[in-house]
C-alpha cells in the first residue's frame, strides 16, 4: 500500500508536468539580455534562490560547483519542470483637464505562459577524509521568449455600445533560450564529522538561439476604409511593416565555489564566475511595404558581435538554530559587474533571503524573497543606448514530501512584478494615415483633431509587469 | 550561550540510573548501545541539535524514525536529565517576549524611542534607586504613581520585590503590570555583559496620497488662454516623469547597535529612502554623512554624588524637555500627544538611531540628574536641508552675504542637490513664458545640506519636593551661513504662487506661512540666529499631577524677557483611579510661535489646510508642498481637550474616549471633535467594540464655507477561536455633511454646474476581516482582506506594524509571517496588494470639443508592497 501512495505522488507531480502546454512567452523587456531562469532547484527557489550553500538537492550544484561534495552523498539525479507566467501591462500617461500628468491608463495587457526543463546528475566517492564528486547539468540559462499583441483602434465615438474600429494589429514574438551544458568537478575535506571544506570547478558550454519578430498588419476594415476614401487608387496603400532578427549565441563559460560547513549551526559559500564573451551573430531584415511615392523597404544588416555575460561574486550563509521546528536560513548577497558590458552600466548587488521551517514532521514550509536588478536597453534611432536599471522584487514560497527515504518532490511558488518606464513600442505617426494618402485629412480617424505625434522619453509608457512562476523537482539521492 | 545540564536523576539515585541512557547527553556510540539502528541514533542527534533537547522520553516519538514498538523497547533503558538555559539575557528576552514584539511593531509611531525602551527591558534599573523623569519616562506609568514609589524609597523603606511594588499605596493595577517589566529590585536578572543588536529593512513601499500628487504636478506656463499655445503633454515635466518615480525602489534601513551593561553605547544607523541615492553610488564620507551614529556613555553610581546620573554622548542624540514645546528633536508628527499612557515622550538626554534627519541633533550632549535637580546641556552642529530661494540659474540668492534660506524642510525624497538643478532648468525653459504676472522661473527649491546650524542648549530643573519640578530650557541655533527670509502676508502671495492674479487662493489661514522665523527683516531686525526659551513645571497633588510649559521665541523683543514675543502655552492635569483616568489639557499656540525643535499636543499639523496642502498646483514650486507634509509642529491652536477611559467591571469598558474644543488661530475655524468607544467583553474570548466619532467644522461660522459635520461609526468584533487563531470583523461607516465640493457632486458632463447646490452628505463605508494564526511559539502567519468605499473620505487601517491610508474606493489584502529563526534571530516577511480607483474628478477631461465624451471611467491603480525584517539580538 505504501507503494501505491508513492506512485500517487509521482503521478501528481506527473500531471502537473504535462498540463504545461507548449505557450512560449516572457518579458519582452528582456529581450536582448535574456530573462534569467533561476530555481532549477525547487527547493531553493522556495527559499528565494538563496542556494550558494545548498548540501541537500542535486541541483544545488548547479547553483555552486563546491556543493557536490558538501552533499556526502554518494550519487544524485533530480529533473526539474519550470513553468512561467508573465503578465505585461503597459499604460499611458493620462492628463487631466487642467493638462496635468495625474497618473496612467493601461491600452494594452499581455498574458503569456512558457515552460522549460532542467536534469541534474553526480556521483561522489569519500576517501578517508577527503571526498572527490563529478556531475554535470543542463539547464537554460535565459529564456528570449516573449509574445506582445496590441491593438490600435482610431478615436470614434463610444456611445451606443459601438467600440472604436481596429486599424491595426501590432505583435511581438520573440523566441529561443541560452542553454547551459556543465560538467562539474569538486573535491572536499572532513575536517571532523561536521566541520568540512569544499572547493568546486564549473564548465559549461553556452549555446542559444535568438529568433525575434515585431510585425504591424492593418486590419480588413482600415484596408477597405482606405481603399474607399482614396477612391480605390491601386498606388495608394497602407504598408505592412515587419523586423525579424535571427541571431545565435554560443561561448563556453566557467564557475569557482567554495563551501564550507563549520560546525551544526554555521555554513557560508562562495562562488566566482568570470565575465564571459559569447560570439552573437546572424542578421536582422527589416521589411516594408511600398506607399504612394516611397518605394518597398528591405534592409538587410549583418549581426556579427560580442555578447558580454558579466562576472559576478556571490556570497552565502546557512544558519541552523535550534528551533521548536527544524529551521534552514539562508541568505544569499551578489554581486554583479555590469560595467564590463559598457559603460553605460552600473554594477549591481542582488539579494536573496529564504527560510525553511518543518510546521510538521517532514512537512515543510519554505518562504523567501529575492531582490534583483536588471537592465532594460533601448537602442535609439540615432543609434545612442539608453539603458535603465529595474528592480525586481520576488516573493517565493514553497514545500515538498518524500516518496522514499532517497526520493523526494518540491515545489516552489514565486510572484515577482516590476515597474519601469520604456519608450511606446509601435510609435504613433505611423498611422497617421495622411501619409499613405497624401490627403489633407484622415481617412481612418473619424475625428480630425487628433495629433498622432510619437511619443519620446518626455512621454514613456509605463510597464507594470508580474511574473508567477512554478518548479517542481523530483530528486533522488543515495 | 552558557549551558548547564544539571543530571538530577543521577544525583537522586545515581546507582540505579546509572547504567542508563541520558538522551541529552549520549553520543552515537552510546546511542548505538540502545540497540538503535544507525540512522535512528544520527536523528536522535541531529533532533537534539536542531529542534530540541529531551524534556520527555515521549517527545522521540516527534522523531520519523522511532516508532512506537522502538519506544516500548527502549523506554526503561534511557532516561531525560534536566535542560537548564541560563543565559540570563536569553532568559530575560523570553520573559518579555511580548513586550519587544509590541515596541517593534510601534517603531513607526515611537521613531527610536522602542530603542531605549527595549534596553530597559533587557537591563531593568533598580526600582530603589529610580527618579522621577525615569519613571515617568516610561510607557503607561503616571507622575502619580511615580511619586507613590519614590515616596515609599524616601522613606528609606526598600522594595524588595514584585510583590512588595504591587502593594505601594498609589500605584495601580495597570500602572504596575506595565513597570514590572522595566525595574528590578535586588539583583539586576542580567549581569553586564555586551548586547548586540542587527536589523536590516527592505520596504517596496508607495507614495502616500499627498506625496504623490505633489510629485505628478506639472511645470506648466500659465497663459493657457492663449490659443496660439501648444500645451506640452509631457509626463517629465514633472518631478515624477522626471525622476522615473514610477520604478520599484525599496527603502532599505539597516541599524547596528552595542552596549554594555547600562554604561557604554555604541550606534550606528543608516536610511535611504525611496528616490534616494544608494549606498552603492556613495563615497564613504557621503554614507558616514547620511548615516546616524553615536557613542555614549551612562553612570547611575557615581562616586561621591549620592543616586547621581550621568549621561554622555557623542554623535547623535535626542533631547526632549517638559512638553515639547521649547525641545523635542523629531521628524515625525503625531496627532493628539499628549505625554500620557502610550503618548509618551523620553525625557531628558537620549541616543538617537531613529529616521530623524532634518532635526537630528549631532555633536556632545551632557546630562546629571539627581533627585534635586537636572541640568542637562548639548551642543550640535549639522547641515539642515531647507527650501532656499533661487535664481534663474538655480544658484542659491544671497542676502548680505549669506544664504537666503525661507524654512526647514523634511523632504519626502531627498534629491542630490545636482539632480534637483538639471531638472528645475528644464522647468524652467518650459514655464519661462508666463504671463505678465507669472513668477517666470522656480525662485524656491529644496536643497539638501542647504546651511549650516549650529545649536547649544541647556535644561535646568530643580526638583524642591518629590513630584514638584521646575524648570528652564533654552536653545539657541547660529546661523553662520544663512538667512532666514519670509515676507509679509501681502508680499508672500506672489513669492509663492506662480500667477497670482489668476489663482487668487491665498487665504487668512496662510498667515500661518507668513509666520515662519525670519533672521532679516528689513527695517526691523537682523540676526543670525533663533532662540527659545521656557519654563516648564508640574507637580502631584494627590491622584492628579498639574504639569505645563511656557514658551517664547525671541523675534522682536528682548531675549530673556517674556511677554513680548509670540509664544506657546500648554497646561495639562492627569487624574488616575483606578479603573478611571481622566486627561484635561489647554494649549494656545502663537501664529508666530515657529520653533522647529517644538513637538507638541495638537491636532492638526503646522500649515494643514494653507495653500501648502490644498492649492499645490499653483505654487511656485509643488515641492513647497514638503513644508506642510513634514510638519512635525503643532498648528496655531487654542483649545482645550479632555479625554477618559473607564472600565466598569469585566464585561463593559468604556475605550479611550475624548473630547477637543478648538480653535485655529489664523483664521478662526471652531471645531470640535469627539471621540467614543464602548467595549462589550462576555467572554474573554471574545469582545464587540462600537466606536463613535463626531467632528463639526466651523461650528460656530455660517458663513462662507460654512458648517462641516463628519460622523464615523464603527463595530468591531474580536474572537479568540483556540489558543491559536484571533479572528476580527470591523464594519465602518461614514458620512460627511459638507458645503458642496463641485468636483465630488456635479454631474461628469463638462462645462460650469447647470444647478444651485447646497450642501452634500457624502457616504462611505468599510469593511475588513482580520485573521492571525500561531502555528507554534516560533511561528505566526497574519492576514488581513479590506474593502472600502467612500466619495472622498479618507479610510485608515492598522495593520500589524503600521497604519495605511485609503483612498476613494478599493480592496486590500496582506499577509505577514513572523518567524523566530532562533533565540536571536527574527525574520518577518510582508507583502501587501491594494488596488484601488482614484477619484474620479480628477480625470474629466471637458476641454475636448466635443459633449458627451468627457468622462474617463476611473483609473485603477496596484500597488504591490513587499517589507523584509530580519533582526538580531545578542
Amino acid at each position: 500500500m505504501r507503494n501505491h501512495k508513492y506512485f500517487k505522488h509521482l503521478m501528481l507531480v506527473l500531471l502537473i508536468a504535462f498540463a504545461a502546454v507548449q505557450m512560449m512567452a516572457s518579458s519582452i523587456t528582456d529581450a536582448y539580455f535574456g530573462n534569467p531562469i533561476d530555481g532549477y532547484d525547487a527547493r531553493n527557489f522556495g527559499m528565494g534562490s538563496a542556494g550558494t550553500f545548498n548540501d541537500l538537492r542535486p541541483f544545488g550544484i548547479a547553483a555552486n560547483p563546491a556543493n557536490l561534495t558538501l552533499m556526502k552523498a554518494k550519487a544524485g539525479f533530480t529533473a526539474s519542470l519550470l513553468l512561467d507566467r508573465n503578465e505585461d501591462n503597459r499604460h499611458v500617461p493620462l492628463y487631466n483637464s487642467f493638462d496635468s500628468y495625474i497618473d496612467d491608463a493601461v491600452y494594452a495587457s499581455n498574458i503569456d505562459i512558457y515552460d522549460n526543463y532542467a536534469a541534474a546528475g553526480f556521483g561522489a566517492l569519500k576517501m578517508g577524509e577527503v571526498r572527490v564528486g563529478m556531475g554535470a547539468f543542463y539547464a537554460p540559462m535565459l529564456s528570449f521568449d516573449g509574445d506582445y499583441i496590441e491593438e490600435i483602434r482610431n478615436n470614434r465615438n463610444t456611445d451606443n455600445d459601438g467600440y472604436p474600429e481596429k486599424l491595426a494589429t501590432n505583435r511581438i514574438e520573440n523566441r529561443g533560450t541560452l542553454d547551459q551544458a556543465a560538467g562539474i568537478f569538486s573535491i572536499g575535506y572532513d575536517f571532523n564529522e561536521i566541520t568540512q571544506l569544499n572547493f568546486g570547478f564549473q564548465f559549461g558550454m553556452l549555446e542559444g538561439k535568438q529568433e525575434f519578430a515585431k510585425t504591424i498588419r492593418w486590419s480588413q476594415w482600415a484596408i477597405d476604409t482606405f481603399a474607399t476614401a482614396t477612391g480605390n487608387d491601386p498606388n495608394k496603400v497602407l504598408p505592412n511593416y515587419s523586423l525579424t532578427t535571427d541571431a545565435k549565441l554560443e561561448g563556453a563559460y566557467a564557475k569557482l565555489g567554495l563551501a564550507m560547513r563549520v560546525n551544526e549551526r554555521f555554513g557560508f559559500a562562495g562562488t566566482w564566475v568570470p565575465k564571459s564573451v559569447l560570439d552573437r551573430t546572424g542578421s536582422t531584415l527589416e521589411h516594408r511595404d511600398a506607399y504612394r511615392n516611397t518605394a518597398e523597404l528591405n534592409q538587410l544588416t549583418d549581426i556579427d558581435e560580442d555578447y558580454v555575460l558579466p562576472s559576478n561574486y556571490r556570497l552565502g550563509v546557512l544558519y541552523q538554530p535550534r528551533n521548536i521546528m527544524r529551521t534552514w536560513l539562508n541568505l544569499d548577497l551578489e554581486y554583479v559587474q555590469f560595467s564590463e558590458i559598457s559603460e553605460h552600466y552600473d554594477d549591481q548587488f542582488n539579494f536573496y533571503a529564504g527560510v525553511e521551517h518543518w510546521v510538521e514532521n517532514r512537512l515543510p514550509l519554505r518562504i523567501g524573497f529575492a531582490a534583483t536588478n536588471s537592465y532594460l536597453r533601448e537602442v535609439e534611432a540615432d543609434g545612442s543606448l539608453i539603458v535603465k536599471r529595474i528592480l525586481t522584487p520576488k516573493l517565493t514560497a514553497g514545500s515538498g514530501f518524500a516518496i522514499t527515504d532517497w526520493m523526494g518532490v518540491d515545489l516552489g511558488f514565486g510572484y515577482s512584478w516590476r515597474e519601469y518606464e520604456a519608450q511606446d513600442l509601435f510609435k504613433d505617426s505611423y498611422y497617421n494615415d495622411k501619409l499613405y494618402s497624401g490627403s489633407s485629412s484622415y481617412a481612418l480617424w473619424p475625428n480630425q483633431y487628433i495629433n498622432l505625434a510619437d511619443r519620446d522619453w518626455s512621454n514613456p509608457d509605463k510597464i507594470r509587469e508580474n511574473d508567477v512562476t512554478l518548479r517542481a523537482a523530483l530528486s533522488i539521492t543515495w | 550561550m552558557r549551558k548547564l545540564l544539571i543530571l538530577l536523576p543521577l544525583l537522586l539515585c545515581l546507582g540505579l540510573l546509572s547504567a542508563k541512557v541520558d538522551l541529552n547527553t549520549a553520543d552515537y556510540d552510546e546511542l548505538r548501545q540502545l540497540n538503535l539502528t544507525e540512522k535512528q541514533a544520527r536523528d536522535i542527534l541531529e533532533y537534539r541539535d536542531y529542534v530540541s533537547m529531551f524534556t520527555d522520553i515521549f517527545q522521540l516519538r516527534q522523531i520519523p524514525s522511532i516508532d512506537q514498538r522502538t519506544l516500548l523497547r527502549i523506554k526503561d533503558q534511557v532516561v531525560v536529565s534536566m535542560f537548564i538555559q541560563t543565559d540570563e539575557a536569553q532568559a530575560r528576552r523570553d520573559e518579555i517576549r511580548y513586550l519587544i514584539e509590541r515596541l517593534d511593531s510601534n517603531e513607526g509611531a515611537s521613531e527610536g524611542m522602542a530603542d531605549v525602551w527595549e534596553d530597559y527591558l533587557m537591563t531593568p534599573h533598580n526600582v530603589n534607586r529610580m527618579h522621577f523623569e525615569e519613571f515617568v519616562s516610561l510607557p503607561n506609568v503616571s507622575a502619580m504613581e511615580a511619586v507613590a514609589i519614590l515616596k515609599r524609597t524616601a522613606r528609606g523603606d526598600t522594595i524588595a520585590e514584585m510583590r512588595d511594588l504591587r502593594n505601594t499605596v498609589g500605584l495601580t493595577h495597570y500602572g504596575y503590570t506595565n513597570l514590572r517589566n522595566y525595574v528590578y529590585y535586588k539583583e539586576p536578572p542580567v549581569k553586564d555583559r555586551l548586547f548586540f543588536d542587527a536589523s536590516l529593512q527592505y520596504y517596496t513601499r508607495y507614495f502616500e496620497e499627498g506625496s504623490h500628487d505633489m510629485l505628478h504636478e506639472p511645470f506648466l506656463r500659465s497663459k493657457y488662454g492663449n490659443s496660439s499655445i501648444t500645451i506640452p503633454h509631457e509626463k517629465d515635466l514633472s518631478y515624477w516623469g522626471h525622476f522615473n518615480l514610477d520604478r520599484v525602489d525599496p527603502d532599505i534601513s539597516m541599524k547596528l547597535r552595542a552596549r554594555w551593561g547600562k554604561n557604554f553605547k555604541l550606534g550606528i544607523m543608516n536610511y535611504t529612502g525611496k528616490g534616494e541615492l544608494g549606498m552603492q553610488h556613495k563615497t564613504g564620507r557621503e554614507i558616514i554623512k547620511d548615516s546616524k551614529y553615536y557613542a555614549g556613555y551612562e553612570n547611575s553610581e557615581l562616586p561621591l554624588l549620592d543616586n547621581t546620573r550621568l549621561k554622555l554622548y557623542l554623535g547623535h542624540y535626542r533631547a526632549t524637555f517638559g512638553e515639547g514645546l521649547v525641545m523635542e528633536n523629531t521628524d515625525f508628527y503625531s496627532a493628539r500627544k499628549t505625554g500620557f499612557g502610550f503618548s509618551k515622550r523620553i525625557l531628558g538626554i537620549t541616543p538617537d538611531l531613529s529616521r530623524t534627519q532634518e532635526y537630528a541633533l549631532r555633536g556632545g550632549a551632557v546630562e546629571i540628574s539627581h533627585p534635586k535637580f537636572n541640568v542637562s546641556v548639548w551642543a550640535s552642529d549639522d547641515e539642515k536641508d531647507a527650501i532656499v530661494y533661487v535664481d534663474e540659474n538655480g544658484d542659491t540668492v544671497l542676502q548680505n552675504g549669506k544664504s537666503k534660506v525661507f524654512s526647514y524642510v523634511v523632504p519626502t525624497i531627498r534629491f542630490e542637490n545636482d539632480d534637483l538643478r538639471e531638472a528645475e532648468a528644464k522647468f524652467n525653459t518650459e514655464i519661462a513664458s508666463g504671463t505678465a504676472y507669472a513668477v517666470p522661473y522656480i525662485n524656491l527649491a529644496y536643497r539638501k545640506d542647504a546651511f549650516r546650524e549650529k545649536l547649544w542648549g541647556t535644561h535646568i530643573q530643580v526638583n524642591p519636593w518629590l513630584g514638584t519640578r521646575l524648570g528652564f530650557t533654552t536653545y539657541t541655533a547660529l546661523y553662520d551661513d544663512a538667512h532666514f527670509v519670509v515676507p509679509g502676508y501681502n508680499d508672500l502671495r506672489s513669492l509663492l504662487i506662480r500667477d497670482s492674479y489668476y489663482y487668487p487662493k491665498f487665504k487668512m489661514l496662510d498667515a500661518e506661512i507668513a509666520g515662519l522665523y525670519s533672521t532679516y527683516k528689513p527695517g526691523h531686525y537682523e540676526r543670525d540666529y533663533r532662540r527659545v526659551i521656557g519654563f516648564d513645571g508640574g507637580t502631584v497633588i494627590g491622584n492628579t499631577s498639574i504639569q505645563g510649559e511656557y514658551a517664547e521665541l525671541s523675534v522682536t523683543g528682548e531675549d530673556y524677557k517674556l511677554g513680548d514675543d509670540p509664544s506657546a502655552l500648554l497646561v495639562s492635569a492627569h487624574t488616575l483611579f483606578d479603573n478611571l483616568y481622566l486627561i484635561t489639557l489647554y494649549r494656545d499656540y502663537d501664529v508666530g510661535f515657529d520653533n522647529p525643535y517644538s513637538n507638541a499636543f495638537s491636532e492638526h499639523e503646522k500649515f494643514d489646510d494653507t495653500i501648502l496642502e490644498k492649492n499645490v498646483y499653483t505654487l511656485t514650486n509643488t515641492l513647497l508642498s514638503d513644508i506642510y507634509l513634514g510638519s512635525t509642529q503643532a498648528q496655531p491652536e487654542r483649545g482645550v481637550y479632555f479625554e477618559t477611559r473607564y472600565k466598569f467591571n469585566n464585561f463593559f469598558t468604556l475605550g479611550r474616549s475624548y473630547l477637543d474644543l478648538f480653535e485655529r488661530k489664523t483664521d478662526g475655524r471652531r471645531t470640535a471633535r469627539f471621540q467614543s468607544e464602548l467595549e462589550f467583553r462576555p467572554l474573554y474570548q471574545l469582545a464587540l467594540r462600537l466606536r463613535y466619532k463626531n467632528q463639526v467644522n466651523r461650528m460656530d461660522d455660517m458663513a462662507e464655507r460654512g458648517v462641516s459635520k463628519t460622523n464615523e461609526y464603527t463595530l468591531v468584533a474580536r474572537t479568540f477561536l483556540s489558543n491559536r487563531d484571533f479572528l476580527e470583523f470591523e464594519y465602518r461607516y461614514n458620512t460627511v455633511l459638507s458645503p458642496p465640493y463641485t468636483s465630488l457632486t456635479n454631474p461628469a458632463e463638462p462645462g460650469n454646474n447647470s444647478m444651485a447646490a447646497a450642501m452634500t452628505l457624502m457616504t462611505g463605508d468599510y469593511i475588513g476581516v482580520n485573521y492571525t494564526h500561531n502555528f507554534n511559539d516560533n511561528l505566526k502567519l497574519q492576514g488581513s482582506f479590506i474593502y472600502w468605499f467612500s466619495h472622498g473620505i479618507s479610510h485608515w487601517d492598522w495593520e500589524d506594524m503600521e497604519i495605511d491610508f485609503m483612498g476613494d474606493k478599493g480592496a486590500k489584502a496582506w499577509i505577514a509571517l513572523h518567524s523566530r529563526i532562533s533565540d536571536n534571530m527574527n525574520l518577518s516577511l510582508k507583502f501587501r496588494n491594494k488596488t484601488y480607483q482614484t477619484k474620479e474628478y480628477s480625470i474629466r477631461k471637458y476641454n475636448v470639443p466635443v459633449d458627451g465624451e468627457s468622462y474617463f471611467p476611473r483609473v485603477e491603480r496596484k500597488e504591490n508592497t513587499i517589507r523584509l525584517s530580519l533582526d538580531y539580538r545578542f
